[in-house]
């Protein structure tokens, strides 16, 4: 197959409206569950000299408003999540949504220069929202066009990519991480050195990352049952940063790379503290929404007895 | 607007940008280099943190990371730690302790002044963790009138 034909089977392939649809549902739904408690407008009455300006900040000279100008910001941010996970004017929300995103988590992640990893896909998966017809069907949008009597015409050349491309930017996230270790520290002296046993420890200490571990003795007692487990969960972890773009294009890697770091990143909330929630409810653009619904419809259908 | 030309306009923004985020290995939000956890600890296994806290009249001290929310105890280290390494990093912490004791004044006991102190446990895998290192790094009261 020619090099032009593989990059449009690989980007363009035919997809089900409703597996792009269920994806946006499950995705913004999320952010908006996730975000609603978080209170991002206190940011605004911070002590400034805990403010360290992203770039986003620095160059564009954003204003750094106040919590009660941030209030309505953050509640039109977090509406607009809402309208997206319903579909109701979904680009325009998707649009909203990502350049709240980027303000209000921008801002967060001023506090200091980007402390929170896990926000980042927030603002790029709403930006590939905002390009894509994810509500042509199953949405607010798809109902009133069929009561107007004007139907969405459906394209299924217009479903795939969206999703690809998300499928992609995971793959360069956890790909990048992994060559960050190789860098800053060498290969395998990352995995050899005393990092994740620190990781493991310090959370029975202080806190890790910006929670506090749901189990932070489990860290030292797993250390404790081997002095090698710190060395092998950090070989595990950044060989699965490291291979998982293979999962774009092997469907065997992809059973096994996707659920070993879903398992990870299950494993570092418990016992070290990050909570990557965004990045892990990212993963359900992977998810062949369709060919579930249809296995399980299989199997509730009745069988026709002879 | 024409599938290609959204499907390449972002492909550019978050792939591209990404890409330049990596080949420069420099951080600028939303593009990262995802480099967390990358660094080896040349302390080898010790924590630290910088941890705010006020004083009372009566000299107790009062952890200030509730006065601080909505940031966390990492961010209130990592900020600390960053106007630290500021070329001026004295006028910074200064600055940083000022801005804290005025936050944080009104709370109940009322303060006369804010301390950061660097704590350092040195990682033992063992159930009972020894006592931490503390050492004063800073302090702040306001000149009375």
């Amino acid at each position: 197959m020619k090099l032009g034909a593989r990059w449009n089977r690989f980007w363009f392939a035919p997809a089900p409206a409703e597996d792009l649809a269920v994806t946006r549902f499950v995705f913004a739904a999320g952010v908006f569950l996730y975000y609603l408690p978080a209170g991002l407008h206190r940011y605004g009455d911070v002590p400034r000299g805990f403010f360290q300006p992203s770039g986003l900040f620095q160059y564009l000279g954003l204003p750094i408003l106040d919590g009660a100008s941030l209030a309505p910001i953050e509640a039109i941010w977090l509406l607009s999540w809402l309208a997206l996970a319903l579909g109701f004017r979904a680009r325009s929300a998707a649009v909203v949504a990502c350049v709240g995103s980027l303000y209000l988590l921008g801002l967060k992640n001023s506090f200091p220069r980007m402390s929170f990893h896990s926000d980042i896909p927030t603002v790029f998966l709403s930006a590939i929202l905002a390009g894509a017809r994810s509500a042509d069907v199953l949405s607010v949008d798809a109902w009133i066009a069929r009561r107007c009597g004007r139907p969405i015409p459906l394209e299924p050349e217009e479903y795939g990519w969206p999703r690809q491309l998300a499928r992609v930017f995971l793959a360069w996230m956890f790909f990048a991480a992994g060559v960050a270790k190789i860098r800053h520290s060498g290969f395998p002296e990352w995995i050899l050195s005393d990092v994740t046993w620190i990781s493991l420890v310090g959370s029975n200490y202080a806190s890790m990352g910006h929670g506090r571990a749901p189990f932070p003795m489990l860290g030292a007692a797993l250390v404790r049952s081997s002095e090698a487990f710190a060395t092998g969960l950090a070989a595990m972890t950044q060989f699965t940063e490291l291979l998982y773009p293979l999962a774009l294009v092997s469907h065997a890697a992809r059973w096994i790379l996707i659920p070993a770091m879903l398992a990870l990143l299950g494993g570092i909330w418990l016992t070290m503290g990050p909570f990557f929630f965004v990045t892990v409810l990212a993963h359900a653009f992977w998810v062949p929404w369709s060919a579930i619904a249809a296995r399980v419809t299989a199997r509730r259908a009745p069988v026709a007895i002879a | 607007m024409p599938r290609a030309l959204r499907f390449y306009a972002l492909l550019a923004v978050v792939v591209g940008g990404e890409i330049v985020s990596m080949a420069v290995d420099r951080s600028s939000w939303p593009y990262s280099t995802f480099a967390m956890f990358s660094y080896t600890a040349p302390e080898g296994r010790t924590l630290q943190r910088f941890v705010p806290v006020g004083v009372a009249k009566d000299g107790s001290e009062i952890p200030l990371e509730p006065c601080l929310r909505p940031l966390t105890p990492l961010q209130i280290h990592q900020g600390i730690a960053a106007a630290l390494q500021r070329s001026d990093g004295d006028l910074a912490l200064r600055g940083l302790l000022r801005e804290t004791f005025d936050h944080c004044a009104g709370t109940d006991p009322p303060l006369v002044g804010v301390k950061i102190h660097e704590v350092t446990w040195q990682l033992d895998a063992d159930l009972e963790p020894p006592p931490p290192k503390r050492i004063e790094v800073a302090s702040y009261a306001p000149v009375s009138p």
